[in-house]
């Protein structure tokens, strides 16, 4: 052995203690660094895939016709892009660029030339997604942005980073100050420079083995909980609940990421160690010989501990002045800690209060803006409206109010008022207390009131106005039979004939002056019954919306479930109650970032008080073992174990009491500091400088941060610290009492076991064996439970195995023995149950057919394989498996959704094979060739699906996804009203394992397979018939979500939504693109295949042949009654 | 031939009121192969002296030239290189690396110098200190003595060109200490090194060609000493030759 590595191994073994504190240092450090890394990559990760949720494209340009669309889209630098139809009949391009586009406006003007639209790109008609772009890092902007952020990444990390040399620093300060004097010694016999520093990073080196690996491990799992914690603390409700949030912001550990954070650990042990090798072959050898590790330099008579502590005192300080930097060291480090801790929760408590505070400014205690809606073509009116809104029960208070426009004379000029007429509930909200009137008076006297607070009433001049005030209205009417059904009244209001009309407002009262400013407010103010009375004379001659303004009844705690619950109600009652405004939403997710935000900072935090406390520890610990002989001596002469602990407790003391005195002075400047902060923000972008004198207090008075909690969190961390400390150098000093005095005061600080440990390479092997063993353990159990499933499967009597390709098939089948034709069922995409969803048709189908559901690799019970999955290798499979079964041709192909893509081919590849082809709802091949299975769109690229995808098959392959979800909140049952409780259990069965390699390929292949289909595709005499599940009426979507609501109620489930109203809606809403893409898509498509027949039935894509097994089966059998005789 | 020259050598430990001038203006030579006795009363800066010259510790003012060269010319890594290959240290409190066997610090310059160390030549220091039995142990498992032996094992084993010893045998019994005379003295003879002795012992001085006496830092005696030994024959012999 090298005789830097002997003494580098010597050493760690002589100071195992100190060694492992420096262990943990560096752990930490390391650990720290990682988690920085990590979070950022899950961080952009989380931004990136928010972005794609909502905007999936980097550029938007509208109102294109076809053509054009056609060539942006295959335009130069471009991915991928789509085209979408809007209602008007243009066209919407989506791109996503490939490359750098450079300076983005000259590509768009270059591209808007080249295309023929340059009015486009004049008019602004187009969108570039930033964020996209950004992260892209596409066009000169985006670049500029996506280096800013790093640079901001940067520099705090490499803050955070120069944080964690302090401590790396530290654990080496503290084991090689000791050591010194070996190093005088080496250097006296004839070490160099260079070999002394070699000797001081050989051991930070074998230390760092350790510790960095173990770093990592710590690094991976503290990131993973921060994820973990800041998920459950609010994030994951905005993405409706964990699971979903896991795959929106998957946690992914980035190989690059864990190298950078290990480099940056070994660098800094390097360096730390380098440094320290330095500052000691800067002194001539005798000098680091003489100045022993504990020698007090000098010497003060009168100390304050001297004074309160007496001798022991006295001692303990001079034992503190003996090393001052290390002194130092351990003060910041406990200063820092103890800082943050007390300051955290106050200023995020404090920015919350602001946040909430402001949006409350804003918004009053309102959850809800939105219009009760009247019909004047129905003569439903809005008092109607509100009743219903009443009568939900799902809201505390309803405020309502309808603001008309009236003019007043002021000298020449005429000034526009605005009315106010409210209900009840609003006119309490705005005065409270300092109600001018009652409400019932301004009822009973059909009077109003002024309202000084609202900025309008000094602008119109109301002050000197008493008792009347003449007034002109616009008086609007609409003639009856121009009325058409569903017409809103705002429309009516902008079209109708409009009069002046004089009246008198009989003023009750004037508010006083004092009430607090707000956004809602009139000038003048009257009672909702003196608006219904007076409308038909003042105002109009039909009905008008109302405003509403409602409180959730259970606005204490901003939920998901009430938040779904009331969007819900709106929703089915749209007709009658329009939201426009859902403050509960945003206030509720406010709470849920604020509450994230709080969850991922504790954790910092608590990462940061662990490294100060090791460091404390160790100093406390390494102190008395290096004073070993020195205490011993103490002893010796006749010093009391009570006067050596109470020495210790008094360094402590003063490492502890200094901390707190510092850390008090940084907090109270702190807080100052972000007082002024939020104050200057408040009056630099809040406050418009008309508001009054209120509410100015208020909103300051929100920014007041609370200064005795934190100086009473300071007290309670020095106490803790303290406490570890006392207790810490009370253990060391209960175990040197076992040893004699005179072995102590003999006995040199450095003893090696000079056996070789192999403690490291056991754990390690001990480790990888765990890691092995659970792996093997949970992949037995995989293939045992897969096994189990098959033998009930079997039982079933769905099994039955063939030799396909390489493969064992499962090729089940069904009905007349020796049929007049063999219907062969090919599955959609990643439907392992088709045949036993499809048990019904079967039923009916079977009577004089036979039916074969060959399931292809990594479907159902056929083995999984890991070829790959291209058409002709399915196709081939198939074929294969049906003649080992002894299935001969010709088939009639019965393919599902994407199973329609294996039957076009088999057709066009073999036509002699093929009888006729039926579609169920079968995938149509789109215009643009894409990676858009709808699993696939969930992913902002191809990459990254895959990587989940494989991901997702790890864990099956480890039988991972047999494990419950942890979220298991009660989910509605797919198809629970269809089938019995023994066909969804062997359908459960099917889907396990959720990923096989097989499925895997065939989703990649699946944009190959689209082209390669697009270019072969030609119309056949092949007889075809195609049944479609897209809606065709109003009545579908009804249909659809009886089926959806039956599914609900089967699971045990309320279906909230009102089905009447909701269908309608949806038609009204979306009808013209499903005529857009009946004409333009599916049309089109079935003619490219020929001989076609269209047969539209309604109900659920997945089991529409279950949900309408009749008339599937009925058309099937006249179909082919009819075409092959 | 002169081998080591000490001019106008000084140390000057603290300031002001707690300045202790430990060597004050120092000067003499020493031939090659000449043994030194260096004497003098606790305090008088005789350690001190020895640290300068073995290059561990930089005077305040005044040279020292070894073979004609200033020693404190060099640079740090010459300075080490210089520490392990020409001058064997002893120390008065040994200073051995603690974590490190007998036999592991005995070998210890030769190791850092990148060579392998003999084991014959290992064997037979290890024999004529007396540590066979204890070449396994740890500093903290030795007794004073052994220590001591130790670190003139150390000073000893690569065969340097100067021994500079501070008290060697301070803690051993006359018969030991005779020993350990008795080793220098032959090294001295048949490697021709020079050896400079700090001691407080009389019959020790007494065997050396020449004895420093030291006073408040200064010299305040040199006096050359016919050697009472018949070996001397023999070296003034190979000085001669
Ligand atoms: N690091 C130091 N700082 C201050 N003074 C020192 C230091 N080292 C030595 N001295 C002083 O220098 C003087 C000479 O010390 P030195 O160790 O050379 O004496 P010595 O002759 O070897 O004594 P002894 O025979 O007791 O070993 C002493 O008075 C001592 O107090
Ligand atoms: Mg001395």
């Amino acid at each position: 052995m090298r005789y830097e590595q002997l003494l580098a191994s010597r050493y760690i073994r002589a100071q195992k203690r100190q060694s492992a504190f420096t262990v943990i240092s560096i752990l930490v450090a390391v650990a720290i660094i990682t988690m920085f890394f990590l979070l950022y990559g899950v961080c952009m990760n989380c931004v990136k895939n928010a972005s794609y949720a909502s905007e999936p494209f980097h550029l938007a340009v509208e109102g294109l016709t076809d053509e054009q669309g056609e060539a942006l889209v295959s335009a130069e630098h471009v991915r991928y892009g789509w085209l979408d139809r809007a209602k008007d009949g243009t066209v919407t391009a989506y791109l996503l660029f490939e490359d750098d586009i450079g300076d983005r406006e000259i590509w768009m003007q270059h591209a808007a030339e080249q295309i023929g639209a340059y009015k486009q790109f004049l008019w602004n008609r187009y969108h570039w997604n930033n964020t996209l772009m950004m992260l892209d890092g596409i066009g000169n902007e985006g670049k500029r942005s996506k280096l800013q952020i790093f640079c901001i990444f940067f520099v705090a990390a490499v803050l955070a980073a120069f944080s964690l040399r302090l401590i790396i620093d530290t654990a080496f300060e503290i084991s090689s100050k000791e050591r010194e004097r070996h190093y005088g010694v080496l250097q006296s016999i004839g070490a160099t420079p260079e070999q002394i520093v070699r000797i001081i990073t050989a051991e930070a080196m074998r230390l760092c083995l350790i510790a960095v690996p173990l770093g990592l491990g710590a690094g991976i799992v503290f990131a993973y909980a921060i994820y973990e914690a800041v998920l459950k603390a609010g994030l994951a409700d905005l993405f409706r609940g964990v699971s979903k949030a896991k795959v929106a912001l998957p946690f992914t550990v980035d190989p690059k990421m864990l190298l950078v954070a290990a480099a940056v650990g070994t660098v800094w042990v390097f360096l730390s160690a380098y440094g320290v090798g330095m500052r000691i072959v800067k002194k001539a050898p005798m000098e680091a010989i003489i100045t022993r590790a504990n020698d007090v330099k000098k010497v003060r008579k009168h100390t304050l501990s001297g004074l309160l502590f007496g001798i022991s005192g006295s001692i303990a300080s001079r034992n503190a002045r003996r090393q001052k930097k290390r002194f130092v060291i351990t003060v910041l480090a406990l200063t820092v800690s103890i800082t943050v801790f007390a300051l955290f929760t106050t200023l995020t408590e404090s920015v919350e209060r602001c946040v909430i505070g402001m949006t409350e400014y804003f918004t009053g205690d309102t959850d809800f803006f939105g219009y009760c809606l009247c019909n004047n073509s129905t003569g439903r009116q809005a008092a109607e409206s509100a009743q219903m809104l009443a009568d939900s029960g799902l809201f505390r208070e309803i405020r309502l109010n309808v603001p008309q426009t009236v003019f007043v004379t002021r000298g020449k000029q005429r000034k526009m008022l605005t009315v106010g007429y409210v209900n009840r509930e609003q006119y309490e909200a705005m005065f409270g207390a300092d109600m001018p009137v009652s409400y019932d008076e301004l009822v009973r006297s059909g009077s109003y009131v002024l309202d000084p607070a609202s900025p309008l009433y000094a602008q119109a001049d109301l002050a000197g106005v008493q008792d009347e005030l003449q007034a002109v209205t616009k008086y609007r009417s609409f003639p009856k039979d121009q009325i058409k059904p569903g017409m809103e009244s705002v429309v009516m209001e902008k079209y109708a004939e409009a009069e002046d009309r004089e009246v008198t407002l009989k003023i009750a009262a004037a508010a006083k002056d004092q009430l607090p400013e707000g956004a809602q407010r009139y000038p003048v103010i009257g009672a909702l019954e003196t608006f219904e009375a007076v409308k038909d004379e003042w105002f109009c001659d039909f009905d008008v919306d109302w405003n509403f303004e409602c409180i959730s009844a259970v606005n204490a705690n901003y939920n998901a479930a009430d938040l779904k619950t009331a969007k819900d109600w709106f929703y089915s009652n749209m007709e009658s109650c329009m939201l426009s405004d859902n403050i509960y939403e945003t206030k509720w997710k406010t709470n849920r970032t604020l509450a994230s935000l709080r969850a991922g900072v504790l954790f910092l935090n608590v990462l940061i008080a662990l490294a100060a406390l090791i460091n404390l520890l160790n100093i406390v610990s390494t102190g008395i073992a290096n004073r070993r002989s020195e205490l011993a001596s103490l002893e010796s002469i006749g010093m009391t174990d009570r006067q050596l602990n109470r020495m210790a407790v008094i360094e402590c003391l003063q490492f502890t009491g200094a901390a707190a005195v510092i850390a008090a002075v940084i907090c109270l400047l702190i807080l100052l500091g972000t007082e002024k902060v939020l104050r200057a923000m408040i009056d630099g972008i809040f406050l418009t400088g008309s508001e009054s004198e209120q509410t100015v207090w208020m909103l300051r008075n929100m920014t007041n941060v609370d200064r005795v909690k934190p100086m009473l969190r300071i007290a309670a961390a020095a106490l803790t610290a303290l406490a570890a400390g006392c207790i810490t150098s009370r253990v060391m000093l209960r175990r040197q009492n076992t040893e004699s005095l005179s072995d102590r005061i003999r006995g040199t600080e450095m003893q090696p076991d000079l056996k070789k440990s192999h403690l490291l390479r056991n754990s390690l092997i001990a480790a990888a064996g765990a890691v092995f063993l659970i792996a093997a353990g949970l992949r037995i159990y995989t293939v045992a439970a897969y096994r189990h499933d098959r033998k009930e499967y079997e039982k079933a009597g769905y099994l039955n195995l063939v030799d396909s390709n390489g493969f064992k098939m499962n090729v089940y089948s069904t009905g007349a023995e020796h049929g007049k034709h063999t219907i062969v069922g090919l599955a959609g995409m990643g439907v392992n149950s088709y045949p036993i969803v499809t048990a019904e048709l079967n039923a009916r189908l079977g009577k004089e057919n036979t039916l074969v559901y060959p399931d292809r690799a990594g479907y159902g019970f056929s083995d999984d394989s890991y070829k790959s999955q291209s058409l002709e290798q399915v196709v081939e499979d198939y074929r294969t498996g049906l003649k080992n079964a002894g299935f001969e041709a010709p088939y009639v192909l019965m393919g599902h959704s994407y199973g329609s893509y294996y039957a076009l081919w088999w057709q066009m590849k073999y036509p002699d094979e093929i009888e006729a082809i039926i579609f169920l709802d079968g995938t149509w091949l789109e215009k643009n060739e894409c990676w858009d299975s709808s699993t696939i769109n969930e992913f902002p690229s191809e990459s990254d699906a895959y990587a989940a995808f494989r991901r997702a098959f790890l864990r099956s392959w480890f039988g991972l996804d047999r494990l419950p979800a942890d979220d298991a909140q009660p989910e509605c049952r797919y198809g629970k009203a269809l089938f019995s409780e023994e066909q969804l259990a062997l359908w459960d069965m099917t889907d396990y394992p959720e990923w096989s390699a097989a499925f895997l390929s065939e989703l990649k292949n699946e944009p190959e397979a689209t082209r390669e289909l697009r270019k072969n595709l030609h119309p056949t005499d092949t007889p075809k018939l195609y049944f479609s599940t897209m809606y065709t009426c109003e009545e579908d979507v009804r249909e659809y979500m009886e089926f959806q609501k039956a599914d609900y109620e089967a699971s045990g489930l309320e279906y909230k939504m009102n089905i009447e109203t909701a269908a309608k809606y949806e038609w009204r809403r979306d009808a013209w693109s499903y005529q857009d893409m009946y004409e333009n898509r599916l049309s089109p498509f079935l003619e490219q295949c020929g001989n076609c027949r269209l047969v539209s039935v309604g109900g659920d894509h997945g089991i529409f042949f279950a949900q309408k097994s009749d008339e599937v089966a009925d058309t099937i059998l006249d179909f082919l009654a009819e075409t092959t005789g | 031939m002169e081998l080591l020259k000490v001019e106008n050598l000084c140390k000057v430990y603290g300031k002001g009121e707690n300045e202790v001038r430990a060597v004050d203006g120092v000067s003499f030579s020493v031939e090659r192969g000449q043994m030194v006795a260096i004497i003098g009363a606790s305090g008088s800066g005789k350690s001190t002296l020895l640290h300068m010259i073995g290059a561990v510790d930089r005077p305040t003012s005044g040279k020292i030239l070894i073979d004609g060269q200033d020693v404190f010319q060099q640079n740090n890594r010459e300075l080490a290189i210089f520490r392990r290959r020409q001058v064997g240290l002893i120390y008065q409190f040994y200073n051995l690396i603690p974590v490190l066997t007998a036999e592991e610090n005995i070998t210890l310059p030769l190791l850092m110098d990148g060579r392998k160390p003999d084991p014959a030549h290992l064997e037979r220091i290890l024999e004529m200190l007396g540590l066979t039995a204890r070449r396994h142990h740890l500093p903290s498992q030795l007794s004073g003595g052994q220590q001591q032996r130790v670190s003139i094992g150390r000073a000893l084993f690569t065969a340097p060109q100067i021994i500079l010893a501070d008290e060697p045998t301070g803690n051993l019994d006359s018969k030991n200490s005779a020993e350990i005379m008795e080793l220098f003295r032959k090294s001295n003879r048949e490697m021709k090194q020079t050896i400079l002795i700090i001691t407080h012992d009389e019959n020790i001085a007494e065997q050396c060609d020449r004895i420093l006496v030291l006073k408040d830092g200064k010299i305040i005696a040199d006096e050359a000493q016919a050697v009472p030994s018949d070996d001397r024959g023999e070296g003034d012999e190979q000085d001669a030759l």
